[in-house]
């Protein structure tokens, strides 16, 4: 039982305060990812095909304020966490998201791992992906990513 | 093996001299040699595609070649800068402005205004930049145009303002009456502005001088319409909203050249325009 109870708390403590999956090309959220099939990669990025995500930044900014607010967390530093990432052929963003981390002077810095994972929950509510297709209706995947800016502990803006 | 090892190392080592005296054999600090550089290693026919490796190649060649060439530096940063690697980016574009601050010290402040909103930064930058070259423009606006917008952003109303009055006197060439040569995002903003200080009157006037300039412009619909609903006008906020989803269906936007990148200060979508016409997503 006693074994239990440490087993319990030592995988609590993994989620709240545990690394990321550190690669050689840097540092990831998740490392699997399933293609959807037919679903061709041209190397895309989000501003050859109109895939910023669709809505302002204003606006992404209120709901990712509203939804920290609901989970009470926290935390005074200032910067900004980067999640990059693919969007596939339906629009939904891929795993193997890759997270990046400055201080406001953009020198690399590590946020809190509970603050990242929040964001990072954040980040799989937005839906409204933009479904790309070539010129002949090919569907492609294109590589995306949203930034949030950081102050004094509130997501201060939102990037791009 | 030993002696097999000394004589590997001469040999390499030796090649590292020979390539340092090539590249010190180099003037760095001649301007014909530095344009002819530039032009070899970063206007060729392979800088096409900057997340191609061989960008990063050509740029590094000439960073090894001449350290002291900063538009080097700020070309290798493009590709992070867009795809939201601050961290690499930044000290590549500190680096072109530590070497000439003339030419790129506006254009960090540009990157922290519209890439990072980081506001403060960008005044900071632009405000060296103002003593630095006196009245210049940066992607087509003047220094106090940004400005403008970050004070706007950071709700620094009257600062904006006058950053916003003192754009369009640097735009008309100290006679702000000729209005031709302003630009009609400076009126946008101003509108904009307005609107947020609550001004309806100054903000309809300012967003309807950028329409007799961009009739389509999306955002200048929508915020006029914001202002029509402010003044419990239904039929005139309906109508610039429908214009303003009709443009926007069509493509229009901003016209700045980064908008594909990043949106502006307050830039709204059809997310925004549909949901004050009350569409569902």
């Amino acid at each position: 039982m006693k074994h239990l109870i440490l087993i319990v708390v030592v995988l609590l403590c993994s989620k709240l305060y545990g690394q990321n999956i550190t690669l050689p090309d840097g540092e990831y959220m998740d490392t699997t990812s399933a293609a959807v099939p037919g679903c061709k990669d041209y190397n895309f990025y989000y501003y050859s095909v109109g895939g910023k995500y669709p809505q302002s930044s204003s606006t992404t900014l209120k709901e990712v304020q509203v939804y920290l607010q609901q989970q009470s967390i926290t935390f005074s530093d200032s910067g900004y966490i980067t999640f990059r990432f693919k969007i596939d052929c339906e629009g939904k963003m891929m795993q193997r998201v890759q997270v990046l981390q400055t201080d406001e002077n953009y020198k690399p810095y590590h946020f809190n791992k509970t603050v990242v994972n929040e964001l990072f929950a954040f980040l799989q509510t937005l839906h409204h992906w933009r479904i790309v297709k070539t010129k002949t209706g090919d569907p492609v995947l294109y590589r995306a990513f949203i930034t949030f800016k950081i102050k004094y502990g509130k997501v201060d803006n939102i990037i791009p | 093996m030993a002696r097999w090892i000394i004589l590997f190392l001469s040999i390499f080592f030796g090649v590292q001299n020979g390539a340092a005296q090539q590249a010190t054999g180099c003037d760095c600090f001649n301007a014909k040699i530095k344009d002819s550089l530039v032009k070899h290693y970063l206007e060729n026919e392979h800088m096409h595609d900057y997340n191609s490796p061989v960008w990063q190649q050509y740029c590094d060649s000439l960073i090894a070649l001449c350290p002291n060439i900063a538009v080097a530096y700020q070309i290798k940063a493009i590709p992070f800068i867009k795809y939201g690697d601050y961290a690499t980016a930044f000290p590549l574009e500190d680096k072109a402005v530590e070497l000439d601050p003339k030419n790129w010290t506006a254009y960090r402040g540009f990157l922290k205004c519209i890439f990072t909103k980081d506001y403060e930064g960008a005044i900071i930058d632009f405000k060296k930049a103002q003593l630095l070259t006196p009245n210049s423009f940066e992607m087509d606006h003047t220094y106090p145009f940004y400005e403008g917008l970050c004070n706007l952003e950071l709700g620094n109303y009257t600062k904006a303002e006058q950053n916003l009055k003192q754009s369009i006197l640097i735009e008309t060439n100290g006679k702000p009456n000729d209005s031709s040569h302003i630009h009609f995002n400076t009126f946008l903003y101003l509108g904009i502005l307005y609107y947020e200080m609550k001004d309806n009157a100054k903000a309809k006037e300012n967003l309807l001088k950028c329409l007799a300039r961009y009739q389509g412009l999306p955002d200048a619909n929508y915020y006029l319409a914001m202002v029509y609903q402010r003044e419990n006008n239904p039929e005139q906020q309906s109508k610039y909203l429908v214009i303003a989803k009709e443009w926007k269906l069509k493509g229009y936007s901003l016209s700045e050249d980064n908008v594909f990148y990043s949106y502006y200060p307050h830039q709204v979508t059809l997310y925004e325009i549909n949901k004050a016409l009350g569409v569902q997503e």
